[in-house]
């Protein structure tokens, strides 16, 4: 019998005694909790990216103007407040020439402007009317410097003043006969009217119902006119918005509604490596404290403003192009904000990988040329700390050996 | 008909295997395409010490030595696979994933008399998915964490053809395709909001392999065996993808894994006792193709020893093994990296000995904190079902 033929073992023992290995060696194994391991990078044959965050500064921060003044309201201003001057202004049309052809060989006994000043807040309100120099349809562009070009168009029920006062009663504010019968006659001749608030030194704005008012109780505006025949004619009026003056300048980059200004900049993107990977970009503006504001109607003041910055099809803002471009994202300020904060991140990736151009950023009022609003913004004109910046996380892609 | 009895569990166990989730991290040491280039699935193989042995089995269609297919006489196939529960550490990890994994699938069948066997089959080179996560701030104490993920493999159809020269030399010879690929995945992970960036790297590996094996046995208790694999010259598509596309890249580059020669030898001490041996060389340093570091390099060395024993009057197989490996790689400069590994199993034989069930249970240890920085403790589960055929008697049934 060999050495190994001595051994015999039966099968229970061997069972218990490979059960009893088993289990040695399991109760070996703790079952902790998992945790993270660190890389070999040289044993993987790659390594993750490095991650950078950089301040990336901004340059070429301008504030454009605008000067396309608010046309949808169902109200039109005018008057003074802190911070702007609210002119009205009004473009007669003569639709109603057209089943009355006649009118136009007809002579202009009287002629008045309705306004839906019969609930005026406060009457006796120091208006003139101006002659625009101009037609206005909705839409176009005031430039409010020159404004208004034309004469003042005299009162001829008061002896030919051109000081008026907009009251409650009767709501009808004579015009020169010879003014309308020249509009009635010649189309090219028929220019808008701007109604100015005269009193500078007091502070308040006279609201009433525009064109577009309409329902119960509104009161547009409309042309009455009494031919020498006795025959009496009303004329709508066509277009009329409010546009307003800005009152102060200032040194900070300004976003404002009524009188339209969109702040451009440029950012140093070039700083960045083509190839990364942005995990979180954003644009930060310091807010200019106290200076979130919807001036003018305290009625309607609102303590929110939402701002949208976008990409402009066009780095130049007198091209059209500059209104237009891609929506990066919009932000609610809020009464005692410090700061304003875009997020960018998937916009600066896809103008690293070219998608997107590198036309720099714009902010404008959400829902332009709807509500008087602005905000003062902080530019590199400011000291270090409050300038507007970019905070951008990348990486680089994984190396792969 | 035992195979027909074998095919519903043959199913079944494809099935469990074939549907299971890949294995998560069989190994840390498996992160890269180096070593562990077959782990044979056949458990009766497995726990006599691994594929460096070579055993007399009419059954054995699974075995790694193409040699071993002399012994299948009858139309022959085998389906193995096996659970690994695998524990990592390191001093910053102290983890466990278990994973299922698919490993081989052969059919065998006679081609000339008792003489000529041909096999065709599928074999998984290995499992090398993976993934850890490193975690990091940025400059300004932001969270992230940079995440690897690997998944693929490789994967080989050997087509193999053996001839049974009688008692003293049975010979076989394949020829494989190889085909696999590997993909990694680096995810910069941050908190929400902040966008995530992923790079992704595939590797679409294709090549062939040669080889040859045979098996002596010079007295009639000794066999010794013989396996030889080629170098396998890979073509790889290596593609590139970054969250930043402009970073994308695209190549082909060849890759080399180096040959192997694997010896073993059994040896039968008595009726109910046999001893097997075996070893294995293959050369790493002579890698070359992925730009693993050279330095880094090492050569595989894998040596086993185990025993069989039959118990009792039913002779039941109790079969023990213990193997040292050396893996063809080094931690963290130079250091060598040793794997050992404890195994037992047993088998049922069907009735007439058509078919069988083989259980192996490998208790093993790679690496060490101290040495290594890493080890790897794993409990794996081996099972295999084989079965046969009589081609020619099914054919008498159907005339």
């Amino acid at each position: 019998m060999s050495f190994f033929s001595r051994f015999h073992i039966g099968p229970r023992a061997g069972a218990f005694c490979a059960l009893s290995a088993a289990g040695i060696y399991l109760l070996s194994c703790s079952s902790d909790p998992p945790n993270t391991l660190g890389s070999d990078s040289d044993l993987l044959g790659s390594e993750p990216g490095t991650v950078s965050q950089d301040t990336i500064g901004v340059f070429d921060d301008t504030t454009y103007v605008f000067n396309t003044p608010i046309a949808a309201g169902t109200t039109v201003e005018t008057g003074i407040d802190e911070l702007y001057e609210h002119i009205i202004v009004m473009q007669p049309g003569f639709a109603d020439l057209s089943p009355h052809p006649g009118d136009t060989l007809r002579t202009v006994s009287t002629a008045s402007l309705h306004l839906g000043t019969g609930a005026l807040a406060n009457p006796s309100f120091p208006v003139r009317f101006y002659r625009l120099g101009r037609k206005y349809t909705e839409g176009d562009t005031i430039t409010v410097g020159t404004l208004p070009v034309g004469d003042a168009i005299p009162d001829p029920a008061a002896g030919n003043t051109i000081e008026r006062a907009l009251e409650l009663f009767p709501p009808t504010y004579p015009l020169p006969p010879s003014l309308v019968q020249t509009w009635i006659r010649d189309i090219d001749a028929r220019e808008a009217i701007a109604i100015v608030y005269t009193d500078t030194g007091n502070e308040r704005v006279a609201v009433i119902d525009s064109k577009n008012a309409v329902g119960e109780g509104v009161d547009p505006p409309y042309l009455d006119v009494l031919f020498t025949d006795n025959v009496t004619r009303t004329y709508e009026i066509r277009d009329d918005a409010t546009v307003y003056r800005a009152r102060t300048t200032t040194s900070n980059l300004i976003v404002s509604d009524g009188v339209p200004r969109r702040v451009f900049v440029r950012t140093e993107i070039d700083s960045l490596a083509k190839d990364a990977a942005v995990h979180n970009a954003r644009i930060r503006f310091h807010i200019v404290p106290g200076t979130l504001a919807v001036p003018g109607d305290a009625d309607s003041a609102v303590s929110d403003l939402t701002l949208l910055l976008y990409i402009p099809d066009s780095t130049d803002p007198a091209h059209a192009d500059f209104k237009n471009g891609q929506r990066i994202s919009e932000k609610l300020l809020t009464e005692g904000d410090d700061v304003v904060e875009f997020p960018l991140s998937n916009a600066l990736f896809l103008i690293l990988q070219g998608t997107l151009k590198n036309n720099g950023f714009a902010i404008r009022c959400k829902d332009e040329n709807t509500q008087l609003r602005q905000v003062e913004l902080y530019g590199t004109g400011a000291p270090d700390s409050l300038r507007p910046k970019v905070f951008v996380t990348t990486s680089k892609p994984a190396v792969f050996d | 008909m035992i195979a027909t009895r074998l095919a519903p569990a043959c199913a079944i166990a494809i099935l469990i295997l074939g549907a299971a989730p890949a294995a998560r991290a069989d190994s840390i040491f498996a992160l890269n395409l180096l070593g562990e280039r077959v782990d044979v699935g056949d458990a009766r193989v497995a726990a006599l010490g691994g594929f460096v042995q070579t055993v007399d089995d009419s059954l054995g269609v699974l075995q790694y030595n193409p040699a071993s297919l002399a012994w299948m006489k009858r139309f022959s196939f085998g389906v193995a696979g096996y659970f690994t529960t695998d524990k990592n550490e390191s001093e910053e990890l102290d983890r466990r994933s278990n994973g299922t994994t698919f490993t081989n699938l052969l059919f065998a069948f006679p081609l000339y008399r008792q003489v000529v066997t041909a096999g065709v089959g599928f074999r998984g080179r290995y499992d090398p998915d993976a993934e850890f996560s490193v975690p990091a701030v940025t400059s300004e104490g932001d969270p992230f964490n940079d995440n690897y993920e690997r998944s693929g493999g490789l994967f080989a159809v050997p087509l193999t053809v053996a001839v049974d020269a009688g008692n003293y030399a049975k010979l076989g010879a394949f020829y494989s395709l190889e085909r696999g690929k590997l993909e990694e995945t680096w995810v910069k992970d941050f908190e929400s909001p902040n966008a995530d960036a992923v790079s992704v790297r595939e590797r679409v590996f294709k090549g062939h392999c040669f080889g040859g094996g045979f098996v002596a046995r010079p007295v009639s208790r000794l066999s010794i065996g013989l396996t030889y694999e080629s170098e396998i010259d890979y073509d790889v598509d290596v593609t590139e993808r970054h969250t930043s596309s402009v970073a994308d890249t695209s190549s082909t580059e060849p890759a080399t894994l180096p040959a192997r020669m694997t010896l073993s030898a059994s040896f039968r001490a008595s009726r109910d006792l046999t001893v097997f041996l075996g070893g294995s060389i293959c050369d790493f340093r002579d890698f070359e193709g992925i730009n693993f570091p050279s330095n880094r390099l090492a050569r595989e060395e894998v040596a086993a020893v185990g025993f069989e024993y039959r118990l009792g009057s039913g002779r039941v197989p109790i079969r023990a093994s213990f193997r040292y490996e050396q893996l063809p790689y080094t931690i963290p400069d130079g250091e060598e990296i040793t794997k050992f590994a404890f195994t037992i199993g047993s088998g049922r034989v069907m009735k007439r000995g058509r078919g069988k069930v083989d259980i192996a249970l490998q208790f093993a240890n790679a690496g060490s904190v101290d040495k290594n920085t890493y080890s790897d403790r794993s409990v794996r589960f081996y099972l295999s079902i084989t079965g046969s055929e009589d081609w020619k008697r099914a054919r008498d049934r159907r005339e």
